[in-house]
This record gives structure tokens, sequence and C-alpha cells, in this order.
């Protein structure tokens, strides 16, 4: 079971991916995992933390001394840097403000300290006060969990959340008479470790009741806080919140996700997807949920210009980049369900009779199934959206030299397709007050685009 | 009887099951799984996951690394 997973991006350039399993971490070197450091112990996860700074890469746990690794070897195990057992480590690490800090069961010299919140010497994350870089933090819950957000430090308990302001190495003390400590709620809390992630300029969270939140500052620099999963109120009531520990959140190119542990598996196995570019277009919610999915650690990573997505596997020890047209090669079982639509008219009874339903895709052939329910009665497949490439191979195939310079030109060219579909074909009823359509792709070798449909019906005058 | 048709053009609203189906929006879906809603008008179906890397077996790494052979 994997226990840790990041990317190390460096000022140079550089990048390398990285994973702990079974006490071994491994690094990516070209195609193949291989190791650099074994005799890691435990099974909790571990926490990394990039310190852009000296250029070097963290990780600890409660179980394991902080050690660090500035990509000079990848010698196996002659590469890291270990500090002393002295050395607070818990199972949470966050650099923030020049400062490393690590909280949630964090232990040195064989003792766990599970309410205190330590912080390294300002800009030297191998040097720790323990006996005044100490905060702790008492009610409100286990602490849980922490994250940076610009020139605070937000702290998530079971219970509550709590901001932490300060800088330097003593600056970070806190009392009730500076008042640098401000409960948002004492109801509001969090459970999961890796349940949070910076929005922009909010903090997203999955709280100990299994509801998405986020925090944002007012323009006077209050904090406030509300829901932002109202429309998904059933699936969540569906989360095993016995295992909510291991939820997952991450921010990926205009989309927040948060991986959940969903009926009764005790291992993430739902994703919730909240679409941002969606969410501005409508002022409103935009979830959609990913399935086949079992994500434990997810980071971006650029493998060109750009950041690309990767994902580690809470069942399997398998990293996954997120592209392709299926999952490892397994098919992608994609649904859409219309409303119950009784087009503004609920008391008239209607006759469906046709509709059309356009899409595009890539270079291979797959269908898109339309179906319908009228009423309240079982979906009846109303046939597919067949799209298949236009044209195909330009000029004799194999190698051969076109016009005086450049690269074979090869014709495929993307599918575009327009079905005209009858309520009549799927052997469902056609007459009714209301209807609901379905739009499903369950194919392996093409990514489908649908655009819009429509549905044509007879109403008595 | 009158004919008259109704255009699903917007998917925006993403997936509603808060309410029941009959009292969501027209752009809200009562069951929405792996399809993406960025793109106005569109459904675009999420795209997949690739393996990265092979794993060699720690047992193989600790082996070649102990043995030196040496060509006579």
């Amino acid at each position: 079971m994997i226990q840790g997973f990041t990317s190390f991006l460096r000022t140079n350039s550089g990048k390398d991916l990285l994973y702990i399993d079974s006490g071994v971490l491994r690094y990516l070197n070209s195609t193949s995992w291989d190791p650099l450091e074994s005799g890691l112990t435990g099974t909790k996860d571990f926490s990394f933390a990039t310190v852009a700074y000296n250029d070097k890469l963290y990780f600890c746990n409660e179980d394991n001394v902080l050690r660090a690794w500035d990509r000079g070897a990848t010698t196996f195990n002659g590469s890291m840097t270990a500090s002393a057992s002295s050395v607070p480590h818990g199972n949470v690490l966050v650099w923030h403000k020049n400062h490393m800090f690590t909280l949630n069961n964090v232990t040195y010299t064989g003792t766990t300290y599970a309410n205190d919140l330590y912080w390294s010497d300002f800009g030297d994350p191998s040097s720790w006060d323990t006996s005044t870089q100490k905060v702790n933090l008492p009610g409100g819950g286990r602490l849980i969990t922490a994250c940076d957000w610009g020139d605070v430090l937000v702290i998530g308990k079971e219970h509550s959340f709590m901001f932490l302001t300060g800088y330097g190495d003593s600056d970070w003390a806190i009392n009730d008479s500076t008042n640098k400590l401000e409960n948002v709620d004492e109801a509001v809390g969090i459970i999961s470790p890796k349940g949070i992630t910076r929005v922009g300029d909010e903090i997203w969270f999955i709280d100990d009741e299994a509801q998405i939140r986020r925090l944002y500052k007012t323009s006077f620099d209050a904090f406030r806080r509300d829901i932002v999963s109202t429309k998904i109120q059933s699936t969540l009531a569906n989360i095993n919140k016995a295992y909510l520990y291991k939820a997952v959140a991450w921010t990926y190119n205009d989309k927040v996700y948060f991986a959940v542990p969903y009926g009764s598996d005790t291992y993430n196995s739902l994703v919730l997807v909240y679409d941002l570019i969606a969410s501005k277009r409508t002022g409103e919610e935009a979830w959609t949920t990913y399935t086949g999915w079992n994500i434990d650690f997810a980071d971006a990573y650029p493998t060109s210009t750009t950041p690309d997505l990767y994902l580690a596997d809470s069942r399997h020890t398998q990293i996954y980049k997120h592209v392709g047209y299926d999952d490892a090669g397994i098919a992608i079982d994609s649904r859409w369900d219309s409303k119950q639509d009784d087009f503004d008219n609920p008391d008239e009874f209607k006759r469906y009779k046709k509709g059309y339903i356009h899409g595009e895709a890539g270079a291979s052939n797959v269908d898109v199934e339309i179906a319908a329910s009228v009423g309240d009665a079982t979906f009846a497949d109303l046939g597919n959206l067949n799209l298949a490439a236009v044209g195909g191979t330009l000029g004799p195939t194999g190698t051969f030299a076109l016009g005086p310079t450049g690269t074979t030109a090869v014709l495929v060219g993307s599918a575009t397709g327009e079905k005209l579909f009858y309520y009549s074909s799927g052997g469902g009823k056609v007459t009714g007050r209301s209807i609901t359509h379905s739009i499903r792709h369950d194919e392996i070798g093409e990514q489908p685009t649908v655009y819009g449909f429509t549905c044509h019906y007879g109403e008595r005058t | 009887m009158r004919i008259l048709s109704i255009y699903y053009n917007d998917y925006s609203g993403g997936l509603n099951d808060t309410v029941h189906k009959r009292g969501i929006k027209r752009n809200e879906a009562s069951l929405l799984r792996n399809w993406d809603i960025t793109y106005k008008g569109q459904l675009n179906r999420r795209a997949g996951l690739t393996p990265v890397g092979r794993v060699l077996p720690f047992d193989l790494i600790t082996v070649s690394e102990n043995i030196n052979i040496t060509k006579t």
C-alpha cells in the first residue's frame, strides 16, 4: 500500500516523482521506480514538503525521523540526510513562511505529543528548539492537519479550525493576549490530514461530517466559511464516515477533487469533482463524480511545459498519469441523467416522438447511447450516436516524402455525428407527463464529447 | 395536437441529488458520473488513467548491488 507520493520540483528545473511503499522510498528513474531508501517503518502515511530556497525535499511521519534529499545522489540507502530522533517529526509537515511546521502526533526522543505544533528555526528545517518553538493546542478535538494560506497557517482539528499567524522564531508563540489564534467555529473540524486543499485564495476541505466547505477572507480580512456541497447531499450521505479519515483533496486545472470512501468501501472509491469554470459560468455549485478511481495521493508534475496530474492508487502499488481513453485498460462507465422533465406543464400528457443528439470524437469508432424513461418507467435504449472518423489515410501507406521537406501528412480528422432517434424504438412508453433522458458511454478507445440534444413531442391543444 | 420541442444544450449545473429529480433545473443532472461539464453545452468524457513506470522487485535491486561480477 502506498504511504506517500510527491513531486519534487527544483529551482534548476530538475524534477522527480517519488513514492513510499512497504518501507521503501522510490523515485521514477526514466521508466522504472528505483529504490532510494529502505528501512522506513510503520504503516502510517508520510508527509512531504519541498523547500525551494535550499532545493531539498523533506519527509517524515510519527514513526520515522525527518529526512532530507537534495537530489545530489540517487545511491540506494546513501542519498538521504536523516535528522536525529530529537528533531520533532509528526504525520503532517508544512513549509510556511520559511519555517518547517510539523503536527499530528509529533514524536521526538521517544515521546509523542498529540496536541502540540512545532516549528523549525527561521530558514533552517534542520534546526529545532523544542522548548520554545511550539504551541500547545488543547480543545477542539485531535490536532489533524495544517495548510498554508498566504500569511496564515490554517490549523485543522477534529472539531475546530484555527488560524496561526506570526513570523520569525519567537513570534509564533500563541496566547490569548496577542489574539493570534481565532476559532472559526467550534463545531466544524476535519478528520482527514489530506482532506484539505488550497483553491486560489480560499481553503477547501471535507469536514468531520462529510460536508465540503470553503474558508475565505472578506475584503476586511475577516475569516468566513460556507458549504459548497449543498447539491450533492445524497452522495455525501453514502460516504463511509468510519473511514473518512482517508479522504484526499487536491486542486488541479480549475477543478477541486475529493476522493472519499463510498458505501461500504473502506478505501477511497469515489471522487467528487467541483468544476470551477462551470461554477463561475452559472454562479452555482457545479459537481460531477468520477468512479473507478481509488486514489490516496495526488500531485501535479510537469512532463512537458504544463503540469500533468499524477495519482497514487489506494489499493495497489501503482502510480497513474491522468491521461488516456481508459482507466488502465478498463472502460470508463460514464452517464448523465437529466431531470425528470415535465417541460413546465406538469398536468399535460405528452406524446414523445423523436429527437436529435450531436457529438464528436477523435479517430476511433465509438458509440454514445441515448436512453429515456417516460414517467417513472425503466429506461429504454433509444439507439447509439455513432462517432466514426471522417476520412482516412491520405496517399500511400508507410513512409514517403511529401513536398520538399517536412513529415508525412495523414488525414484522419475527428468524427462529428448526429443521431435521429425515436422514442418508440426502445420499446418503452411514449406517452406520459414527464421524461428523463440518459446519455451513456462505456467503451475503450475514445473520449467522446456530446453536444446538445432535442426532444420533439406532441401536446393536446 | 401541436408539436413542440425542447433543446437541451447546457449541462453546467452538474449533479444535483439533493432535490428530487423532478425539482432540479434543466441544466442539472439527477445522476452524473465520468462526464466533465467544463465547457458550455458539452459533456466531455473525462480522461483516463495510464500507469506510470514499472517497479523492479526490491530483491533484485539488492542482489544486483551486492554481486560483483568480474570477467576473467
